[in-house]
């Protein structure tokens, strides 16, 4: 063995402050800490009506069953919000729409409960990072970025982008606003001039450049300009992860399977052929009246793409327990809200309140856990918040309008009353007056349509005896009607008043 | 012939560049009022104000873009023939170019179609600028019609210079603090 020298020994010795802070940089310290590790995974419109882990006659999740053989399924789980912004708020901050009042998209939540984040709730002792592909989710995260001691670009692990609000990443969200949202909107013509065309211009040649290898036309993208592969984008989450400070809470917010559906070669003839179909419901006066052809042809399309998600989940799924990290992190996977395809609608742009709209998936598997455990009591997105804070040792404070989830410390409970809500068309400063609400209580569900025409309405489902929502019992079964009418109407009219 | 001789004076060029700001601050401030409801719904008044405060300094940058394009064009051509009528013929240059270039935005959004499109689109709008630029300077009444027109239109440069700077101002602090 070569003997060190002193000379050697003097070079190395000056070297050891810079060897220890590279290995800070770049290697996560050791789990000094009894803390979880938690990675909220959020795919954006993913509903649960059309997963395979929840009966769905189409193979769309096999990934997700897989994970759910190690963790609690819940079978009744709501988002509060019925897209992006309202839906994301719930979950981040534990609130309903009508308190939080991020209900307009491109909204934020109010001042009074920006702080009430989840990021800002588990406190320094925890790595907390921050990923929305989707923008609204951006604009949110950009919201709460003082509790975020990572907050990675919307057009992180992307193959093109031109976001230009990431260049004045001090002033976020106002510089998203000003240029993403309106200058250099891509789905309107550019409100600047001049420097609109050569953007414009600029990004047409750059979109010439990309390898659609392995897809038809395109590859996946997002309303603002980032265009992605998913395989990228699960690589670099599990780069992260890798990197971060134990412990660490990690929320990742992927825009597939948002439209525009876009699956892979791999997926795309995946449900072409065959002969399912749903069952065939009525159009809705507030709906898109869509062709049913038109409908089934994107239910398709939209399957095609969540199994291609799915696998691609899959991959991440795998990384995750190669490396370890499922044994000691919690990963909660879940959606912001649904989509829909029945009823003259595809999408989720519209105030229904139907279950494919706000149904999502939620699994939540825990450190070193080997085997299933089912919930089918109704639990909502608002629910999320509280059951993470306690799992971190963090209090449960009341301000919040959820309730820890059963298997968390919390206890099954079909007579408590949830809620979803839409009042995208109003202010978010004023009395709603245009709002879809919905409740669930008892296995019912009221969904009351306020001041989208000249008569407020309400629609009555049983959930267990008639799941596809057909048949409305608000005539029908009175005093269930009146019952739940009176609650609803007092809770939204004690919520719904100006800020 | 130096450069210098080529160059318009202040007191010309101050008419030019009023047309160019009614244009391009014009164009942006049209939308935003459209767009102003949908803000007011979700956004306090004070980000509104910041919001425009990007849009300004965006515009304030591009319309000084739009000059400099027009002083090139001075520099290039022969005095006689852009110089000694620079606030007529620069006011067409810049107007013509940029209510062309508002036709086409109007109409077309697919980064696709400014790629492909605009540079075929490219040639006629040249040629309707440039025909138009000859005869504001050579039919004597429209000639004296646009710098009347330009003339008057440099009040706006005592609204647009000042908002420009206090934009410019609120975008830095913004973004150093």
């Amino acid at each position: 063995m070569t003997r060190l020298s002193r000379r050697d020994f003097l070079k190395l010795a000056a070297m050891a402050p810079a060897a220890l802070a590279f290995s800070q940089t770049i290697m996560p310290s050791p789990l000094g800490t009894d803390s979880p590790n938690i990675i909220v995974l959020v795919f954006d419109a993913m509903s649960a009506d059309n997963l395979s882990l929840y009966g769905y006659p189409r193979k769309t999740s096999p990934n997700f069953e897989r994970l759910a053989q190690r963790s609690t399924v819940y079978h009744s789980h709501y988002s509060a919000g019925s897209f992006t912004t309202s839906g994301t708020a719930s979950l981040l901050t534990g609130l309903y729409p009508w308190t939080h009042r991020a209900i307009s998209i491109n909204g934020q939540v109010a001042p009074a409960f920006a702080q009430k984040n989840i990021f800002s709730l588990f406190g320094k002792s925890y790595d907390r990072a921050g990923f929305g592909q989707n923008f609204l989710a951006e604009l949110l995260l950009s919201e709460f970025r003082s509790g975020l001691d990572v907050h990675l670009s919307p057009a992180a692990f992307s193959v093109r982008q031109q976001v230009a609000g990431t260049f004045f990443e001090n002033d976020t969200p106002a510089s998203y606003y000003a240029f993403d949202d309106f200058l250099f909107r891509s789905s309107s013509s550019p409100r600047s001039l001049i420097f609109g065309l050569i953007e414009r211009a600029l990004f047409g040649f750059r979109l010439k450049s990309i390898s659609t290898v392995g897809y038809s036309d395109n590859i996946p993208h997002t309303d603002y300009k980032i265009y992605y592969r998913l395989e990228d984008v699960f690589r670099g989450l599990m780069s992260q992860v890798n990197q971060f400070r134990r412990p660490f809470l990690a929320y990742f917010h992927l825009w597939s399977p948002h439209a525009p559906y876009i699956p892979s070669k791999q997926f795309e003839q995946l449900y072409k052929k065959d002969k399912w179909a749903p069952p065939k419901k009525p159009n809705h006066p507030l709906g898109d009246q869509v062709s049913f052809g038109i409908v089934q042809y994107q239910r398709q399309q939209y399957d095609a793409y969540v199994t291609n998600v799915d696998w691609e989940f899959g991959h991440f799924l795998d990384a995750l327990e190669t490396s370890g990290e499922l044994d000691r992190t919690y990963l909660v996977v879940t959606s912001d809200h649904g989509e829909m395809f029945e009823r003259g609608v595809f999408g989720h742009d519209n105030p229904l309140m139907y279950d494919p709209i706000l149904h999502s998936p939620l699994l939540i598997s825990a450190p070193g856990q080997n085997s299933r455990s089912d919930i089918y009591s109704q639990t909502n997105s608002v629910d999320v918040l509280p059951t993470l804070l306690k799992i971190a040792g963090r209090d449960v404070s009341a301000w919040c309008a959820g309730r820890l989830l059963p298997g968390f410390g919390g206890v099954e409970d079909d007579s408590r009353s949830t809620f979803s809500m839409d009042a995208k068309p109003g202010s978010s400063f004023g009395r709603l007056s245009v709002a879809s609400v919905a409740m669930r209580k008892n296995g019912y569900k009221l969904i009351y349509y306020k001041g989208y025409t000249g008569t407020d309405w309400f629609e009555l489902y049983n959930l267990h005896d008639d799941p596809e929502e057909l048949t409305n019992l608000f005539n029908k079964d009175v005093s269930m009607s009146n019952a739940m009418k009176d609650e609803l109407l007092t809770t939204f009219n004690q919520n719904s008043g100006p800020l | 012939m130096s450069i210098k001789n080529k160059l318009p004076s202040l007191a010309q060029v101050y008419p030019v560049y009023a047309i160019i700001v009614i244009l391009t601050y014009g164009w942006t401030i049209y939308w935003a009022l459209w767009k102003l409801p949908s803000w007011l719904d979700f956004l306090p008044l004070g980000e509104i104000g910041v919001i425009f405060c990007y849009l300004v300094a965006t515009n304030f940058f591009e319309s000084l873009l739009a000059l400099f394009g027009v002083i090139i064009v001075s520099l290039v051509l022969p005095r006689k023939w852009f110089r000694e009528v620079f606030v007529s013929r620069g006011s067409v240059l810049a107007a013509s170019i940029l209510i062309s270039i508002m036709i086409f935005e109007y109409h077309f959004d697919k980064p696709s179609d400014y790629f492909y499109k605009f540079p075929s689109y490219l040639p006629l709008i040249l040629l309707i600028a440039g025909v138009l630029t000859f005869l504001a300077g050579w039919i004597r009444m429209i000639r004296k019609a646009v710098e009347v027109f330009a003339e008057n239109a440099v009040i706006f440069l005592f609204i647009s210079l000042p908002l420009s700077l206090l934009s410019l101002i609120v975008v830095i602090v913004r973004n150093i603090i």
